[in-house]
Formats: structure tokens, C-alpha cells, sequence
């Protein structure tokens, strides 16, 4: 019996000290993430607001500082947000965001289309990619390559795959593929608008 | 130079006993980050900084933590000092976590800061503790900035993003890869470990020389 008890104060002894690090340090961090909630989301809060902004001017720049474009109530899978308008001759035009996974989760991409579906602009809004092998596919001159090209886009004549980094070219080219599937499906029928 | 003197130990943890190019400790960084400089010096920044705190924290607790949880409470001080950091600078230093952020998260994941954590502040004075976290964590930066200046120039053709390859060479993409990674590291290696030995035989021969006419005078 003396010796279960003597064997429970060791293992007391050495795990109670354990124990007592893992609480304060759990209490340390709980106390700053409620500390700092407020802050934390202020700064996310920044990010949304400077994405949204990002597309808007690439959307004043494209089709004018008088194009009115408005967002889809009607949801698409896998899409984040579209937005639908027509350009001065009532053509249809549109932009697509949408999330994919490359090498890492969460590339967000912006794609906006002209009337006939052809690709004005591609834009990375966020990316993990591994920087300075997946991060090109952000690169303005890369994106660039995908402008004036439409319908199902494939690599070798159109458009070349970032050396070492295949998965998240891959990626970037099924993002744009993607959402020009949105938009063929829109120039057929029309969505819902706020 | 006093042993155990400030200068005595950053030149043991930048030189002598580098962290990356001596012990072989935080190789996962070393491979994984050094395709730039600027990761390569934000990565060795952000390690260094936990590394003094870490160790002084530490040292702190040394008489209270005992010897057969050591490595679980060390952890779990390593891991909540940096997941603190995290939410502060998330918080209230954003640009500067933008830059680090994800630097931030692997730090936990590297084995020097467990190392020095076990092998000297766990054993030593809160003070020369954080020096040692200061030597490492230099020693550290400046192996992964010499990683990264080999791999940026020969396989992007970049310096810190800057092109410099003058339409003079094509840079060998592979350097950037995984592979060219360990064989990059490989010849670091062999570099450090040639000049090390190097300085060793030098000293070698010059105490064989003076002890030389002592022993031609024991022989007579």
C-alpha cells in the first residue's frame, strides 16, 4: 500500500509541474487571442476590403469608369463570387473569383471576361503557393499571357507552364478554365441580381 | 577571448558549432526556404528572436521543470511562445506578419530550438542563455542566407527578386528544386568543413614545431 502511494506523489511530482506549464501557457494564449480578437479581425477585415477594391478598379479599368456590374445571388459550386453586366453594345460581360487548390489550399483567382467570353484579365487575389517557385503564377507578366484567349485553354500554344512549378500552373489554367464555364453558362441564361 | 565570454560564444554558435553547417540541426528550413534571400533572412530573423526568448524562458523555469518531462515542457513553452507571437504580430504588427507569417508557424517545427533548449538553457544562467539563443539563431540566419544567395543567383538569376543575370547566363533551375537543394547544402558543407580542418592542422604543425627542439634536446 506504501508503496502504490509512494509510486502516485512521484508520478504527481512530475506531471503536476507538466500540468502547471500547460494550463498557464494555455491561459496565456487564450488571454491574447481574446486580446487581440478584435485587431485580428480589423486586419482580415482590411484584407476583404483591399481585395474588393483590387477588383473594382481592375473592373472601372477594363469596362469603364461607368460599367455597372452586379453580384449573382444564384450560387455556382466552387465559385466565390460572380458578377454580371453588359458592356455598350449589351453584350454580356462578367467576372468570376473562385478558390483552388494548388500546391497549397487557397489561390484565389479573378478572372473577367468580355463579351464572347474572351479573358481581359487575370488577376492572383491570394495565394500560398511556395514563394519563389509556385508564387510566379502571381506574376503580372505571366497572368498577362492569359489576355485575348477564350474557350477551353490548354498548355503547349497557348499558354506555358511555370518551370517547377507545374501543380500550381496547373491550378491557375483549371481556375481560368473554370470560370469561363461560368460565364458560357451565363451568356445562355440569365442569373438572379441583388 | 574568455572562454564562455559573450565573444566566445557568438563565435562557438555563428562558426564553431553553426547550428546548420556544424551540427546538421534545422535542415527541413534550410532546404525548404533558402530559393530566396529575402525568406532565407526573414525565416533566420524570426527563429533567432523565439530562440532568445525560448531560452531565457527556459532558463527561468529550469529549477521547477522536472528532468523526465523536460522535452514535453520544453516543447509546450516553444510552441505557446510562438503561437503568442503570432496572434500579437496578426494583431498589431500586420505588414511585419504578412512578410513572416508563415515563417512564423515553422519555427515550431525546428529541431535547434529544442536543441539549445536541452543542450544549454536548461543547464545554465538566464543570461548567457540568451546569448547562446542570440549566437544560434545568427549562426542559423547566416547559414541559410549563404543557401540562399547560391541558389537565388545560380537557379532564379535573382538577387533579393533583382534580375542579374545580364542576359550573361541562363540560371539552372535544378539548384532551385529539392535536389539542388541537398547537393547546394552538400558542398556548403564540405567547404565549412575544409576550412575547419584546415585552421585544426595549421595549429596541429605549429605545436609540433615548438615542441620539436625539446625533443631532439631529450634525445641528446
Amino acid at each position: 500500500m506504501q508503496a502504490k502511494n509512494s509510486t502516485f506523489v512521484y508520478i504527481l511530482k512530475i506531471f503536476l509541474p507538466l500540468l502547471l506549464i500547460c494550463a498557464v501557457v494555455a491561459g496565456v494564449i487564450s488571454g491574447i487571442s481574446v486580446l487581440t480578437k478584435s485587431a485580428r479581425e480589423a486586419n482580415d477585415l482590411k484584407i476583404e476590403q483591399k481585395k474588393e477594391q483590387q477588383k473594382l478598379d481592375a473592373i472601372a479599368e477594363i469596362y469603364g469608369a461607368d460599367a455597372k456590374l452586379t453580384k449573382l445571388r444564384e450560387a455556382f459550386d466552387g465559385i466565390d463570387e460572380v458578377r454580371v453586366g453588359k458592356d455598350k453594345n449589351g453584350g454580356t460581360i462578367a467576372t468570376v473569383t473562385l478558390t483552388v487548390k494548388g500546391y497549397s489550399n487557397g489561390l484565389q483567382v479573378f478572372v473577367a471576361f468580355a463579351d464572347g467570353g474572351e479573358v481581359r484579365r487575370v488577376m492572383v487575389l491570394a495565394s500560398n503557393e511556395t514563394n519563389g517557385i509556385g508564387s510566379k503564377v502571381s506574376n503580372a507578366e505571366y497572368l498577362k499571357g492569359y489576355e485575348g484567349l477564350s474557350g477551353d485553354i490548354t498548355f503547349g500554344g497557348q499558354i506555358d507552364k511555370i518551370a517547377g512549378a507545374s501543380v500550381s500552373s496547373k491550378a491557375l489554367l483549371g481556375a481560368v478554365n473554370a470560370a469561363s464555364d461560368v460565364y458560357e453558362s451565363l451568356n445562355r441564361s440569365t442569373g438572379g441580381a441583388e | 577571448m574568455k572562454k564562455n565570454g559573450f565573444l566566445f560564444q557568438m563565435k562557438k554558435g555563428i562558426l564553431d558549432e553553426n547550428p546548420v553547417l556544424v551540427q546538421l540541426l534545422g535542415m527541413c528550413p534550410t532546404l525548404a526556404l533558402t530559393t530566396q534571400v529575402s525568406n532565407a533572412i526573414g525565416m533566420g530573423l524570426a527563429a533567432t528572436v523565439v530562440l532568445i526568448c525560448s531560452n531565457l524562458l527556459i532558463s527561468l523555469l529550469r529549477h521547477i521543470i522536472p528532468k523526465q518531462v523536460r522535452i514535453a515542457a520544453f516543447i509546450v513553452i516553444i510552441s505557446g511562445f510562438v503561437t503568442a507571437v503570432e496572434l500579437l504580430m496578426k494583431a498589431y504588427l500586420f505588414e511585419l506578419y504578412q512578410s513572416l507569417g508563415i515563417f512564423l508557424s515553422l519555427i515550431v517545427v525546428n529541431c535547434i530550438i529544442l536543441a539549445r533548449a536541452e543542450a544549454y538553457a536548461s543547464k545554465n544562467k538566464p543570461l548567457p542563455s540568451a546569448v547562446d539563443g542570440l549566437a544560434s539563431g545568427l549562426g542559423f540566419t547566416f547559414a541559410l542566407i549563404i543557401m540562399a544567395v547560391v541558389r537565388e543567383v545560380l537557379g532564379s538569376g535573382t538577387i533579393l527578386g533583382y534580375d542579374i543575370t545580364f542576359g550573361v547566363f541562363e540560371p539552372a533551375m535544378m539548384i532551385a528544386q529539392p535536389a539542388g537543394a541537398f547537393i547546394t547544402l552538400g558542398m556548403i558543407i564540405a567547404v565549412v568543413q575544409k576550412i575547419k580542418n584546415r585552421s585544426s592542422d595549421k595549429e596541429r604543425h605549429e605545436r609540433l614545431v615548438k615542441a620539436e627542439p625539446k625533443r631532439r634536446e631529450e634525445v641528446k
